[in-house]
């Protein structure tokens, strides 16, 4: 196996601004199916499926996150530097890509990916995640920011914590579950029309719209019963609140959860 | 192993009850290279007009009992050696050892080890410390100065000739040059800021590293800041961790 790694060196100003790093990872067997792993701390990843076959990475210094605006003692009439490289790990085994950003930075990371490319990411602070035109089980996770996928198709699995979710699919992959939540924002997602799935919604403080033809199912309301009597606890019934009904005929599960925000399910023209 | 040790030799101390302190001056002649190999204690150098290489050295001692502080005083000393022109000077002790168990390393007893050298302007160095700051004034050779837990503050009388390498842990790296430099700095901190007040143009990224492990293919792409001062030169790399870095310019 050769590779070619191309490694374009962005001598721009290091002073103001962080231009970042550029670095290539082709994947061992491009023929097979191709994964790429992410996780960030500070800042978050923006992804684009492109003709290819490697994937691209790219850095940009992030607003946000752990800014040091003090100036330490010392340091008066001194300018600050900042590294144009961020200290990027990028890992390439079995057809997985593995990206592993600096805890101690915020840093977005930019990644090209071959169209049909399977997504694992996740951040926690600083930026929002940003899929366009990728095709594969997406599995995105990030804690205190958004969540926008664009013409994606395949699944998608997208949570977040505090930010708001977004999700447009040309197509989907039949018989996979979906999954969408939130804890603070709204749920927003566009699906082809056509879309057979058995839908379960939960807004703790919004609503739930659709556009779909939606068949509630009569007894949606799910009970659980806990009975701690026996070693002397509560017997407490839960009753779930979700709203569970099927579009075309039903489907695999899609799960819709936010606690304050509202639910938006459209159909794709 | 060797830190844990140093801890524990710490707590031993805060205990001592026993205390012992001892000067000494001695001279080298002829030398153009310094190497001092420290662990627990400061480091200042001084750079002058003379030849020799004047050293001042302060051991001091806390045990917990007379019996220790014999020991100490026995097995903890300073090795000077001098050929072609370079000294050599090592603060040896059982604490070199790694071979040691834990129980074992109840030496009952603490050295410190401060140092005050005083060297030819232009020779090269190679000082280090683990629990220490360090100072290095009116120099202009090459070299490099180290330190754990402490932080090294470097003066230039004249711009370094050769590559110069200051490191540290926890503490800042503080280094003034003459105005006129020629040089590229490479700087990398964790926990802090890099600033200077030299006019630099930033060097092109280094290349990632690239390794082959178990089937795994890994770049990494290197966070050091790397800035071109004046028309470039010799490499001067600057490094700490949790602390600051400044590059001055001195008039």
């Amino acid at each position: 196996m050769k590779f070619l790694i191309t490694m374009l060196a962005i001598g721009a100003v290091a002073l103001a601004q962080d231009t970042g790093d550029r670095i290539s990872v082709p994947f061992s067997d491009p023929s097979r199916p191709k994964t790429v792993r992410g996780s960030l701390i500070n800042g978050c990843f923006a992804v684009e499926g492109y003709d290819g076959n490697e994937v691209q990475v790219e850095t940009r210094g992030g607003e946000g996150g752990p800014q040091r605006t003090r100036v330490p003692r010392g340091a008066e009439g001194l300018k600050r530097l900042e590294s144009t490289s961020f200290g990027l790990t990028v890992e390439e085994e079995n057809n997985t890509v593995r990206i592993h950003g600096p805890a101690s930075r915020t840093v977005h990371v930019v990644l090209r990916v071959p169209r049909s490319t399977t997504l694992k990411l996740e951040c926690t602070n600083s930026g929002d995640m940003e899929v366009t035109g990728v095709s594969g089980d997406l599995e995105l996770n990030n804690l205190n920011g958004g969540i926008t996928a664009t013409n994606v198709s395949g699944s998608v699995l997208a949570h977040s914590l505090n930010g708001k979710v977004r999700a447009i699919l040309d197509r989907v992959t039949p018989d996979k579950p979906m999954s969408f939540s939130t804890l603070n924002g709204d749920i927003d997602v566009t699906i082809p029309a056509d879309t057979k799935a058995t839908l379960k919604m939960k807004s703790d403080n919004g609503e739930i719209f659709t556009d779909f033809e939606v068949r509630l199912s009569p007894n949606s309301a799910k009970t659980t019963v806990e009975d701690g009597r026996g070693s002397g606890g509560k017997y407490k019934v839960k009753v779930d609140k979700s709203t569970v009904g099927t579009i075309n005929g039903g489907g695999p599960e899609m799960t819709f959860k936010t606690l304050n925000g509202s639910i938006f399910l459209r159909q794709k023209k | 192993m060797r830190h844990a040790a140093l801890l524990l030799l710490c707590v031993v101390a805060a205990y001592g009850e026993v205390q012992d302190r001892s000067t000494e001056t001695r001279t080298f002649a002829g030398v153009h290279s310094v190497v001092l190999d420290n662990v627990s204690g400061t480091v200042d150098v001084t750079g002058y007009s003379g030849r020799d290489v004047v050293v001042e050295i302060e051991k001091r001692i806390s045990a917990e009992s007379q019996d220790r502080l014999e020991a100490a005083r026995k097995e903890v000393k300073l090795e000077a050696t001098e050929s072609d022109g370079q000294l050599k000077l090592l603060v040896d002790g059982p604490f070199r050892c790694n071979c040691n168990s834990w129980g074992e390393r109840r030496s009952g007893y603490h050295v410190t080890y401060d140092f005050k050298l005083r060297i030819p302007a232009d020779a090269s160095f190679d000082v280090r410390t683990v629990n220490g700051g360090m100072t290095l004034a009116g120099i202009a050779g090459a070299g490099r100065a180290s330190t754990v837990n402490g932080g090294v503050r470097v003066v230039y009388a004249k711009n370094p000739p050769g590559a110069v390498t200051v490191e540290t842990i926890n503490g800042d790296v503080d280094v003034t040059l003459r105005r006129g430099l020629s040089a590229d700095l490479r700087m990398k901190t964790m926990n802090g800021g890099m600033y200077t007040d030299f006019d630099v143009t930033p060097l092109p990224a280094e290349p990632p590293v690239q390794e082959r492990r178990n089937g795994k293919f890994i770049l990494r792409t290197q966070d050091a800041a790397r800035v071109r001062a004046g028309a470039g030169g010799p490499e001067l790399s600057f490094k700490t961790l949790n602390g600051n870095i400044f590059v001055r310019s001195g008039n």
